[in-house]
């Protein structure tokens, strides 16, 4: 009793100990967001005088009197919001039906064969960085710098690979004679995968969509080195630490704008999350 | 091709990689009846249903449905369902879906849709069901959605993949009557696939032994029990199994003589030896079902009583011969008891002789 009473507390302070590591960045973030200027530098973890005073100067940097000093320098954040929630929606519908189709052949007849299945995931093992300078040159030539167009094909390129091994476990899982009952009560194939595999594979499509979304939706590198007004999201929250100082304040203020899109995103699918595994069969 | 045959497979082959699955195989079915493709397990019956079913497509030979030539056409265009082992019931839609499925397909009107799914959930009584999602139903009723969902497409040919397994013994009981009954109700023709031999004696109207792949006996199931014309056959169906003996044959006299490592039986009196003349000295293996020997004062065969096994109204006696073990029926109020010294008879007529190096039976009755 005593053991267990004692494995019991060690369990639940691990626990806490992990909880605080994870949350104090956030909480910190929250809480800058809403310190005036003179307080981005206080170790106080409330502020003392709250204001939202960061938030004007995201959405309405010519008229926020504070930060006279920097306003020449940036737009108000909602262009940038806009621009990569096109991109990223874009790119997530695009490697997602990609990755669904490529999947389905891979799981059911072994199409791309097992090489060049294992090639895409190897490409995702380099650093993204070596491949900074060939597609910067790509889109010289292709005259797609500084075009959120560029962007989306670029991260639904890049993001495909995961939702092919993502959905390619997900199509796995489901028993083949499904589909097989499907074609023999008269459907065509492209009616199996409407109306059978598209339903059972949801929550893999749910999980690749959230997964190639977050990918895209926090992309920096690639954005900070293809555009240049056209900016995404990342790049703008990047551009509050300027040359001539650093806007803590705001900045914490747009990164917690910045995560609250992925919030409400994951938090509208989370049902298809939890139900995805509770098919409710029992095989062999 | 007569009327009378809905289906004909035409020396069917199907190779995956260097196995043969289906061995060039031929039959056909009779409209209406419910025929048994019985088999142990990787014997190529499935992969013969699958090719029937169109899921298959075989690399040689020919199938045809109600004289038409389908060995091309995809599985949807022949008008055959298949209720696979595992059901294959839709999870993540309601039995009312899952059985509108094919009527959805065949863009029917909903009333049509409605009316038909109604009329069978009536007969296979799953109308209390049709809102449940089908990854919520227990195994009977996953069975019967399957049923229905094929039912209500109207197939020529109804398949059913060793649809019983996943049943425990009773429910297989009460499953298998209700197939059954419905089969005969509707009319409908089935080929049932299954290992087990039982199940396949009571369902069948005509049934098909496979092994490897070939397909080694036709018949009813009468003639497949009482005249097997393999060895394999022989051990294979009937429960408990047939009784085995090995040894030279020989005729003395009038007497049929076995002649095993251990000894000589005599193996039966008064014989027509004229019939078992040209089997002697062949090398052969004797086998009689355990209802066809008999303990009698005049046996021809002594052994001892090893231990007794009581199986409903009869008991299964093991009789020790040497180091042989005969097993025979015996009715439950048999006085027998274990250690006695006992003669047996082999009923002559039922007893069949099987050549020892091929196991293909040399005496037809």
């Amino acid at each position: 009793m005593v053991r267990n009473y004692i494995s019991n507390i060690l369990l639940w302070l691990i626990l806490v100990v992990a909880i605080i590591w994870t949350l104090i960045p956030v909480i910190w973030m929250i809480s800058l967001s809403f310190k005036p200027y003179g307080e981005w530098r206080t170790p106080s973890l409330l502020p003392q005088k709250p204001t939202l005073d960061n938030y004007i100067m995201l959405f309405w940097p010519k008229s926020a009197s504070v930060f006279i000093a920097y306003t020449a320098l940036l737009e108000p954040i909602t262009d940038s919001l806009i621009r990569s929630l096109i991109v990223s929606v874009l790119a997530t519908l695009i490697a997602v039906i990609i990755g669904f189709f490529t999947a389905y052949g891979a799981s059911r007849y072994n199409s791309p064969g097992p090489f060049t299945l294992f090639f895409t995931l190897l490409t995702r093992m380099l650093p993204p960085a070596t491949f900074v300078t060939p597609i910067v040159i790509y889109y010289t030539t292709l005259n797609l710098l500084d075009n959120i167009i560029g962007l989306v094909l670029l991260y639904s390129a890049t993001t495909v690979t995961y939702a092919i091994w993502i959905l390619k476990g997900f199509i796995d899982a489901i028993p083949v004679e499904w589909e097989e009952a499907a074609l023999i009560e008269g459907a065509k194939p492209l009616q199996v995968i409407f109306r059978v595999v598209i339903p059972l594979a949801r929550p893999g499509l749910v999980v690749s969509g959230l997964f190639v979304f977050l990918m895209s939706w926090t992309e920096l590198l690639f954005a900070l080195v293809l555009t240049r007004i056209n900016i995404t999201l990342p790049v703008q929250i990047s551009m509050y630490v300027t040359a001539v100082g650093a806007l803590w304040g705001v900045q914490a203020a747009a990164a917690l704008l910045g995560s609250l899109i992925p919030m409400i995103v994951g938090y509208l699918i989370q049902r298809h999350l939890i139900t995805g595994f509770t098919f409710g069969l029992v095989r062999g | 091709m007569s009327n009378k045959i809905i289906l004909r497979l035409e020396n069917i082959t199907k190779r995956f990689g260097s196995v043969v699955a289906v061995d060039n195989i031929s039959f056909d079915v009779y409209r209406g009846e419910l025929f048994t493709l019985l088999g142990p397990s990787g014997c190529g019956k499935t992969t013969t249903l699958r090719i029937i079913a169109g899921l298959e497509s075989p690399d040689a030979g020919k199938v045809y449905i109600d004289n038409v030539d389908v060995t091309e056409k995809p599985a949807r265009e022949r008008d055959v369902c298949l209720v696979f082992q595992e059901y294959a019931v839709f999870p993540h839609m309601s039995v009312f879906d899952n059985i509108a499925f094919g009527l959805k397909i065949r863009r029917l009107s909903k009333q049509d849709i409605k009316k038909k799914v109604m009329e069978v959930a009536d007969l296979l009584e799953l109308s209390d069901h049709l809102n449940t999602k089908g990854g919520r139903l227990g195994l009977s009723e996953q069975q019967k959605v399957a049923i229905a969902r094929c039912l209500v497409v109207e197939p020529k040919i109804l398949l059913l993949d060793e649809p019983l397994t996943l049943a425990d013994a009773r429910v297989r009981e009460r499953m298998r009557r209700e197939l059954k009954k419905l089969q005969k109700d509707l009319g409908i023709t089935m080929i049932y696939v299954t290992h087990d031999q039982l199940e396949a004696l009571m369902l069948s109207d005509r049934m098909a032994v496979m092994r490897s792949g070939k397909l080694i006996q036709l018949g009813s199931p009468e003639e497949i029990y009482d005249n097997p014309n393999e060895l394999f056959i022989a051990t294979f169906v009937g429960s408990p199994t047939i009784n085995l003996l090995e040894g030279v044959l020989d005729i003395e006299k009038d007497q049929l003589i076995l002649t095993t490592d251990a000894r000589k039986y005599v193996i039966g009196r008064h014989i027509n030896t004229a019939i078992y003349q040209h089997l002697t000295g062949s090398e052969v293996i004797l086998g009689f079902r355990p209802e066809d020997v008999k303990i009698s004062l005049d046996g021809t065969i002594e052994g001892v009583i090893k231990f007794i096994e009581v199986a409903g109204d009869k008991k299964i006696v093991h009789v020790k011969i040497d180091d042989h073990e005969i097993r025979l029926l015996a009715d439950l109020l048999d006085p027998f008891v274990e250690g006695q010294n006992v003669k047996i008879n082999i009923n002559m007529s039922k007893l069949h002789i099987f050549d020892k190096k091929t196991g293909r039976k040399i005496l037809k009755r």
